[in-house]
């Protein structure tokens, strides 16, 4: 995962951010309902769902860690739960500054949407916790590769939640009815947000990858 | 030059004469639109506003304004003081919008260069200390 090339395409997805946030900022047309505001919904949204994949992705890991105890799969793990905890802020910070204008309030305790993620970043925060509780490695993987399955029902859970339960005052998916130019900045901005988390997990991992080696010949001079 | 005269002069009385066209299909356009939005329920014309093209919602705005002071010139005064006062509200609204939109912005991009610049700090400090260990070793 070192290659120039990788390195490229990683810095390139990053630099896609600029262009999409322009034209979050120009191109839609503005929504009666909403204003401006709506414009918060092109990062909302994407951040969002990827906040709901990662913890797929760290639970993929942490199944492959129980069955091969590989540590590879602990860093992945590792990987996938920090950025899952910082999409999991983004979306916080988001919706409640949102949801002031619209709603009147920045949080609605009765929202089945809003408490299920909120229940979701609970969990993800738990997971550092317990990965903490042990010093000792294979015991500490042992054990995020459990939260990143628990996390990932709760990622489930969440997706459910906004798919089944009719939430209290968070807004019905709308996509389908929306203009043209809406639905193409949307998709758009769900493509570069989920380039982004493919740049971060990039970085994260090797920055993880880096730790382990530097932490093992720690050991080994200890030793 | 006669006939260039006369082709000029065709050519302009031809453009006149499409602009008036044009001008009343306009007007039977937003004639229609209006019709629509009156006989169509509150969520249909929601729908309808929302998909409405800018120049269009300009337009029947002024065919609105229009039939109301030919209806009763009076109604002169109350429309300009309710476009005021629904102004003054529309802008509040749009600049309190609009500052909630900036800040998301501005702190979803702080709470990522944060993140990255922690990590590549970090990277950098033990690939500094590993360095400094084999250089002295």
């Amino acid at each position: 995962m070192n290659s120039k090339p990788v390195l490229y395409l990683n810095i390139l997805f990053v630099f896609l951010l600029i262009p999409i946030n322009i034209m979050i900022l120009v191109y839609p047309p503005v929504l009666l309902s909403q204003g401006q505001a709506h414009r918060i919904f092109y990062l909302h949204v994407p951040v969002a769902w990827v906040a709901l994949y990662a913890p797929i992705i760290a639970s993929v890991g942490g199944i492959l860690y129980i069955f091969t105890k590989k540590r590879i799969f602990d860093i992945i793990i590792n990987s996938s739960m920090k950025l899952t905890l910082l999409f999991s802020i983004g979306v916080v910070i988001s919706g409640p500054l949102w949801a002031s204008t619209e709603w009147g309030t920045y949080w609605n305790w009765k929202d089945s949407r809003l408490m299920s993620f909120f229940i979701m970043t609970i969990v993800v925060t738990t997971y550092f916790a317990v990965r903490n509780f042990t010093d000792e490695s294979n015991k500490k993987a042992m054990y995020s590769a459990y939260m990143a399955l628990l996390s990932m029902l709760a990622s489930v859970f969440t997706w459910l939640s906004i798919r089944i339960l009719t939430p209290d005052t968070h807004p019905e998916p709308l996509l389908h009815t929306l203009s043209p130019k809406i639905k193409l900045t949307f998709w758009l901005s769900v493509l570069v947000y989920h380039f982004f988390f493919i740049s971060l997990f990039y970085l994260t991992y090797n920055h993880e990858k880096l730790i382990e080696i530097y932490h093992k010949i720690r050991h080994k001079e200890e030793v | 030059m006669k006939r260039l005269i006369i082709f000029i002069l065709l050519f302009l009385f031809t453009n006149i004469l499409l602009s008036e066209e044009s001008h009343n299909i306009n007007l039977k356009e937003i004639e229609n639109q209006y019709q629509q939005l009156i006989k169509a329920d509150s969520i249909q014309r929601k729908e309808m506003l929302e998909k409405m093209d800018i120049s269009i919602a300009i337009s029947l705005l002024d065919f609105i304004r229009y039939n109301k002071i030919k209806e009763n010139p009076e109604n002169e005064i109350l429309l300009n003081l309710y476009d005021h006062l629904a102004n003054l509200k529309s802008i509040d609204l749009a600049q309190k919008r609009l500052n909630k939109l900036l800040i998301v912005i501005f702190l979803t991009i702080l709470l990522f260069s944060i993140y990255v610049s922690f990590v590549l700090i970090k990277q950098n400090k033990i690939i500094n200390e590993l360095k400094n260990k084999y250089e002295v070793d």
